[in-house]
């Protein structure tokens, strides 16, 4: 199969909401990413896949730039959301993040506060907020995040009390409401089980229609099922990106292919 | 085969009885305190023991201003100490890097909490009492023994800041909060029981404290109560202390007496503190 230099850009339909410039990142001397170029389209779900130490968590978290808290963290390049480089001196990290969500691969409610607390923690750490109008944002994240029907009798009840799957969903319903524009999902589905996976997926699916969605996962079956996207790195070098349809069935790298039926990773 | 059992389970037992002699021994030699002190100081425990002052006559005399004093010290410490305390393990574990300094820092912070606290009195004498002319005052005892609890409330909290677990500060980053708010509103309401713990620690160690205070000046024989912080004052420990130096046999009761009444005062101080960290326990799970 011949080589295609993966700077081709691949067909397009709709315009670039995140734009990732010759990224590279390195925790202390150690280079994590080499010069990733990626176009991430508006109201798509791309999906990174990688064996694990790929780099592909260091990238999602240059996204909304989580990755520069690590201790002995950098990074190179140039990140853009709608044009704007999310790195310039003038951006304030905090501001950028209210604006690109991201849920982790563990679920990681607040332990002290209640359902109805946690979804509206954005907001109160943020800024100040009137009761009916809290009221409303609540249900309609967790209508988002499709738990609403499943927690509207026990908002009061701690965040933690919900079993592991709605407390996955209760964590995105927390991204949801600071309204982002943007939502990173880290592994979100690797602490779950297969039933709770697949309400995840579902809803990433619905999600799509409204937020562009970048999504991390271990699972080849996962990215393939919700992503329109997929990106394939290896050692920290982007091997292939295009549409997941193609990259599943006629794989232009070989390495791609090797990965994908099973031979390494 | 069950010869080999019964060999095998020897160390078990052994271990076992092990711990029940380290739990039994420390409570019997407290409870052997508690008996020998309240049944010689019973004559003299009553309320006119705790509303009277001292006196030449030993039947007269109470501990009112010994325990006032210590009131007033515990509460003036714990408003010195806690938010210093506090502080300075915020700034080390949240805002500092890992860095040859903090490690170093660490290190001396470590070393302060094992300077014998006489060392404590004479820097109280010479910085609060003498340069900064605060007197012989409760003000002055309460820096002195804010300074001795300092490196501890700062250990303790540093280590209750480093159970939070790091996933929740991404949470709150991630949801676009800046550095203040995650501390504020994640980080320290997870904190709040062990630095609570820290604080029962450190104010015990505070109440019993004797040697700085006798350096910076706290009196053995007053017939008032501190109206201010800038008022002479004794301390319970100081009290007990000057009655069982006295020759008459009487007084020894009374220090006797007294000794109840401090452990009773350490008792209320850190039941109400493990209550009110049980509550924030509670408010979290």
């Amino acid at each position: 199969m011949a080589m295609i230099s993966n700077s081709t850009p691949p067909p397009r339909q709709s315009p670039a909401k995140l734009g990732v410039d010759r990224v590279s990142a390195w925790f202390g001397t150690h280079q994590v990413l080499q010069d990733i170029d990626m176009q991430i389209g508006e109201r798509e779900v791309t999906a990174i896949i990688g064996p694990s130490g790929c780099g592909k968590s260091t990238l999602i978290r240059s996204l909304n730039r989580m990755h520069e808290l690590s201790e002995g963290a950098r990074i190179a390049g140039k990140i853009t959301l709608d044009g704007a480089d999310v790195y310039a001196r003038d951006v304030d990290p905090v501001m950028l993040r209210r604006r690109v969500g991201m849920v982790f691969q563990k679920p990681n409610p607040f332990p002290s506060m209640s359902v109805r607390d946690n979804v509206l923690a954005g907001l109160r750490l943020t800024r100040s907020l009137d009761n009916a109008r809290a009221d409303e944002i609540v249900e309609k994240a967790l209508h988002g995040a499709a738990l609403w029907e499943e927690v509207k009798d026990r908002l009061a009840a701690p965040g933690l009390s919900l079993s592991g799957g709605q407390q996955q969903r209760l964590c995105i319903a927390r991204s949801l409401a600071v309204a982002p524009e943007v939502l990173l999902m880290d592994e979100p589905c690797s602490a779950l089980d297969p039933v709770a996976t697949s309400r995840i997926e579902d809803l990433i699916h619905e999600l799509k229609a409204t937020y562009t969605i970048v999504i991390v996962t271990h699972n080849m079956q996962q990215a393939a099922r919700v992503s329109d996207y997929t990106a394939f790195l290896l050692s920290g070098d982007l091997v292939e990106f295009s549409e997941t349809n193609r990259l599943f069935t006629s794989p232009r790298d070989q390495r791609t292919e090797d990965y994908i039926t099973g031979k390494f990773g | 085969m069950s010869d080999h059992d019964t060999r095998s389970r020897m160390p078990e037992r052994a271990f076992f009885a092990l711990t029940i002699a380290a739990v039994a021994v420390p409570l019997l030699v407290l409870l052997f305190l508690l008996v020998i002190v309240t049944r010689s100081g019973l004559t003299r425990l009553g309320w006119d023991f705790v509303t009277s002052y001292p006196s030449r006559h030993a039947d007269h005399a109470g501990i009112l201003p010994g325990l006032v004093g210590s009131l007033w010290l515990m509460g003036l410490t714990a408003l010195i100490a806690l938010p210093l305390g506090v502080g300075a393990a915020i700034h080390l574990e949240e805002y500092g890097k890992q860095s040859r300094l903090s490690r170093l820092i660490e290190i001396n912070i470590a070393n302060l909490a094992g300077v014998p606290s006489i060392v404590y009195g004479l820097l109280g004498l010479g910085l609060f009492v003498r340069t900064l002319h605060m007197g012989r005052s409760v003000l002055a005892g309460a820096c002195t023994l804010a300074l001795l609890v300092l490196p501890m409330v700062v250990m303790v909290s540093r280590e209750a800041l480093r159970t939070v677990p790091m996933s929740l500060r991404e949470a709150a980053y991630a949801l676009g909060a800046t550095r203040w708010q995650t501390i504020r509103q994640v980080v320290l309401p997870q904190a709040y029981p062990g630095i609570l713990t820290g604080a029962i620690l450190a104010l015990a160690r505070a109440i019993g404290e004797t040697a700085p205070l006798v350096v910076v000046g706290a009196l053995t024989y007053i017939t008032f109560v501190p109206d201010g912080v800038d008022a002479p004052f004794t301390a319970l420990p100081i009290q007990i202390f000057n009655w069982v130096s006295r020759p008459q046999r009487a007084f020894v009761v009374n220090a006797a007496a007294g000794i109840v009444v401090l452990l009773a005062t350490m008792l209320v101080l850190n039941g109400a503190a493990i209550y009110l960290r049980n509550r924030l326990q509670k408010k979290r799970a």
